[in-house]
């Protein structure tokens, strides 16, 4: 069978010489199946992507449900008016300078000062500022 | 171009498709009797050279080597089908009676070639085509569709033998030679 037959040879050319032209789809079957591929290997049907997407939401998530739980977080805080910047500002007639004084009590000289008002409890002197005894 | 589609740039990846393809439907439309099954194996084909050109040493012809993957597809996709299981096997046989003169398939036309193989049963035709258009030898057709030597020997006999028959019918051979 190995032996020369010429009309292998002339099939051979004649076959070789054919052309068909795939349809448009075809392309766009490669294309698709080589997209598929460029997304890369998969962990158990799971893409790498997808599972950093998930990270990412589960730590957004961990991030806003823990702001939320800091009340005294300024962060999580609403404003809750904007002061006007634009237009001077004029102090109220009514305004009475003594009322601020009233929550910090006068300290001694030479002792440490002491504040009993609630909203200035967890303030302290700096130590620079106290008064050495 | 090969350096582009090494490089993963689709627009390398377009143009071989463009030159290559249509030559390569033909080679796929050969093995299989139906278009859609041929555009099957030409997009798995494709898809397949794209995703492993890094295996494509320049050294060899990159038309034979995309060849080989459609041929392979091609096959691939006949065993899917089970269409390669029939096969017979002659015990004497002397080839000589089934030779088809040469002239005649110079004549052909390009119509009449596919006219010819999807005529045949899908064993006789895919022996046909690896061993005459693909140049494989018996060895190697043996292996590739797992059958023994003798029985890619005689597919191809009767192949000739049903060629031989066509080409009578469509008016290329003298009944008589």
């Amino acid at each position: 069978m190995a032996e020369f037959d010429p009309f292998d040879q002339a099939f051979r050319r004649r076959a070789n010489s054919l052309r068909r032209t795939p349809s448009p789809r075809a392309w766009n079957r490669v294309e698709n199946r080589l997209d598929r591929r460029r997304g890369g290997t998969t962990i158990l049907g799971i893409r790498p992507w997808m599972i950093a997407a998930l990270l990412l939401i589960v730590a957004g998530v961990t991030v806003v449900s823990e702001m939320n739980t800091r009340a005294n977080n300024p962060l999580a805080k609403r404003a809750e008016s904007v002061e006007e910047l634009s237009s001077p500002y004029t102090p109220d007639e009514t305004f009475t300078p003594v009322e601020y004084y009233k929550a910090i009590p006068d300290g001694k000289a030479g002792r440490i000062l002491i504040v009993r008002g609630s909203e200035y409890r967890d303030l302290t002197v700096a130590p620079q500022y106290r008064q050495q005894s | 171009m090969i350096t582009g589609c090494k490089a993963r740039d689709r627009r390398a990846q377009r143009e071989v498709y463009d030159r290559y393809s249509p030559t390569m439907l033909a080679v796929a439309r050969r093995y299989t009797q139906r278009d859609a099954d041929a555009e099957d194996v030409l997009v798995s084909a494709f898809f397949k050279a794209f995703d492993k050109i890094d295996t494509f040493t320049e050294s060899g012809s990159f038309e034979g080597w995309i060849r080989r993957i459609v041929v392979n597809e091609a096959l691939m996709l006949l065993r899917k089908k089970h269409a390669l299981k029939q096969a017979a096997e002659l015990t004497e046989v002397n080839p000589a009676n089934y030779s088809i003169p040469a002239r005649a398939a110079d004549r052909l036309a390009e119509a009449d070639i596919l006219k010819l193989l999807d005529s045949m049963p899908v064993g006789y035709r895919t022996v046909f085509n690896l061993y005459v258009i693909e140049g494989y030898k018996h060895r190697e057709i043996a292996e590739q569709l797992g059958i023994s030597i003798n029985t890619s020997k005689s597919q191809l006999i009767l192949a000739k033998k049903r060629m031989r028959e066509q080409l009578e019918q469509l008016g290329y051979t003298a009944p008589n030679h």
